[in-house]
């Protein structure tokens, strides 16, 4: 269960994504290691973070939609 | 893998050169059946005689080179190691010379990221680590042979120049082929242990295989001659502008000697990077980047590193036993491998003495082969995490290396992902040697080595200092019962060495109140500790510590 708040959670996507995109294509990798690295330490429980990094690469789409070029932005 | 290259001198070391020689023969024999063979005397082998030299247990070393290693190799010794040193009487020369550090930086870009601070403490008798050259290293060693020698004569015989080119081994003994410049003999003797390398002979000659993980990246060594005053630190530089995506390390070494490690990119040609040129290029702009490019400097000597972490089964086939590369190969980072392979003589040599004088059974000598191959366990998963940031193996380790490096200097907490993990000592928790003991709030619990401490008014100025050859007992202000028992143990066992502790505040670091004892191996390790043992605690510790109880507690200590 999640602690958040429903318009937290919006906001925080939104923010994640418009960062995302402030970082640019080169660095989006870059960006979001970052932000893995502090959020692991803001998190502060090993399991949950395993369980994190599992989730996250369960079912993951092939191929990647957001692979494809950017022009149409 | 190591370039060719011979030298006659590396600044004022100078080599010496020593000759073949064949032994007094018998229709091709050896006439001298040898208790111990040791094949290969670099330091691994050389402290494998010497401390079964302090047994008075004589050993037969035989060398492919006719002198010590070519180039500095493994050049950091860790406080662990200088403690076998001192066992095997060498570590006064290795004070001497070495240079002793605590502490090292690593810049990202240009940018300071992380210091570490290996754990010292002032009062401590040894710094946690020092650099010597591998070459100055196996000359120590060869000065102590030569000490015991003059003492004992004929107690370790090198056999330069000499190789071993076949090996037989039949029920009681093992036969092992020699040949020279002079000819060929065959030697028998009744333990051989392999110290003969990452390259082994007589591993590849039994057909035993390694099994572990090999690393993709590799580093470019390159020693120097630069007479900087810098300080005797380690600097780690990660994508520094003068050699992007790859990182470079440097370290100070005795008799000005510089050596640079850098890390070959995907596509580098390691051929082309040990040309002279090349390399001299490289020195040239890293000096002038770190503020030393004005200074004269020369090319001594380059080598390429490759990681892997790999071992053998089991470092015991019957009379064959393997000690350092020869048994286990472990990445440069963090300076596990020949430290390792100290590790391995020290916890061999007790064993086999005690074996060859008939004080403890041949099982003892499996407990050399688990407990090392815990270690090699324990030092392969650091040296892992040091050697996929050092040399990151995919993308994904790429991608995150750069993350924490970009992030360390503001998070100190991600700066911890940098640290190289320097080598430590190593406890055998699981051992088959140790024996049920006290809870201890403080202090080494079985397995783990001694903690060593300044020891006040006693004769022995600290605590490492008071362990003899054979096992000791830490006892601290016992009466009665206790008193008793350590009395009775030490007239049974004169070699027995009983230390009464008074300091203070060794007592206070091992948690021990009256009455309290440890039972310390002749390699440091703690075999056992109790508040008030009586003697049947004792007897039956020192036993097991021998390898006469083997067979009860030997589940859960496979890994």
């Amino acid at each position: 269960m999640s602690a958040l708040l429903a318009e937290a959670r919006d906001r925080l996507y939104a923010s994640v994504a418009r960062a995302t995109t402030e970082a640019g294509r080169s660095r989006e990798s870059l960006f979001l290691a970052r932000l893995v690295l502090l959020l692991f330490e803001q998190v502060g429980d090993e399991q949950a973070c395993e369980r994190a990094i599992a989730n996250a690469l369960r079912n993951l789409p092939e191929p990647s939609l957001s692979a494809g070029s950017d022009d149409h932005y | 893998m190591i370039a060719e290259q011979n030298f006659e001198r590396i600044g004022p070391f100078v080599y010496p050169h020593f000759h073949p020689a064949l032994p007094p023969l018998r229709e091709g024999r050896d006439t001298k059946h040898h208790k111990v063979a040791i094949v290969g005397g670099g330091p691994v082998g050389l402290a494998v005689a010497l401390g079964l030299a302090r047994y008075g247990v004589a050993s037969v070393i035989i060398e492919a080179d006719d002198s010590v290693c070519m180039g500095s190799r493994a050049a950091c010794v860790s406080r662990r190691s200088l403690e076998i040193m001192e066992r095997l009487g060498a570590l006064q020369d290795f004070m001497t010379k070495g240079l002793p550090w605590t502490d090292g930086r690593s810049f990202y870009v240009e940018t300071e990221v992380f210091r570490f601070s290996m754990p010292h403490d002032a009062q401590q008798k040894l710094p946690p680590m020092i650099n010597l050259q591998q070459y100055y290293i196996e000359q120590f060693l060869v000065d102590a042979v030569a000490r015991v020698n003059q003492h004992t004569p004929g107690l370790i015989e090198i056999r330069w120049a000499s190789q071993v080119d076949a090996l037989q081994i039949t029920g009681a003994s093992v036969a092992l082929d020699v040949a020279n410049a002079l000819g060929r003999y065959r030697l028998d003797a009744d333990w051989v242990v392999a110290c003969d390398g990452g390259q082994s002979f007589v591993r590849k000659q039994m057909g035993l295989p390694m099994h572990g993980t090999g690393y993709e990246g590799r580093y470019v060594i390159i020693d120097i001659d630069l007479a900087s005053k810098h300080r005797t630190e380690r600097r780690a530089w990660f994508d520094p502008p003068w050699n992007r995506g790859s990182t470079v390390l440097m370290h100070q070494q005795p008799d000005n000697l510089w050596r640079i490690d850098y890390q070959l990119r995907h596509g580098d040609d390691a051929e082309k990077a040990l040309q002279p040129d090349q390399a001299a290029a490289f020195v040239q702009r890293h000096l002038d980047a770190v503020g030393e490019g004005h200074l004269p400097w020369k090319l001594v000597w380059t080598s390429i590193y490759r990681a892997g972490a790999m071992t053998l089964d089991s470092y015991r086939h019957g009379r064959v036993l393997f000690a350092g590369n020869a048994a286990h190969a472990l990445p440069i980072f963090g300076v596990r491998g020949l430290n390792s392979g100290f590790d391995d003589a020290d916890n061999l040599a007790w064993k086999l003495a005690f074996v060859i004088d008939g004080k403890a059974p041949a099982a003892l000598l499996d407990s050399y082969s688990d407990e090392r191959l815990v270690a090699f366990h324990i030092n392969a998963e650091h040296a892992k995490r040091s050697t996929e940031f050092m040399s990151p193996p995919s993308r994904g380790f790429d991608l995150f290396r750069e993350a924490a490096l970009s992030l360390a200097q503001e998070h100190r907490d991600i700066a911890n992902l940098i640290n190289q993990r320097q080598t430590q000592a190593v406890a055998y928790r699981q051992s088959t040697l140790s024996s049920a003991s006290d809870a201890f709030a403080a202090g080494p619990e079985p397995g783990a080595v001694l903690i060593d401490l300044p020891l006040v008014g006693e004769q022995a100025k600290y605590l490492i200092e008071t362990l003899g050859t054979g096992f000791t007992l830490l006892v601290f202000k016992p009466s009665g019962v206790v008193a008793d028992a350590v009395e009775a143990v030490a007239r049974a066992d004169s070699t027995l060495n009983v230390v009464r502790v008074n300091d203070a505040r060794v007592a206070a670091a091992y948690d021990a109140t009256q009455g309290a004892v440890y039972l310390v191996r002749p390699d440091g390790h703690v075999a056992g500790r109790w508040q008030q043992p009586d003697l049947a605690t004792l007897r039956s510790a020192l036993a097991r510590a021998c390898g006469h109880d083997i067979s009860i507690s030997n589940q859960g200590f496979a890994r």
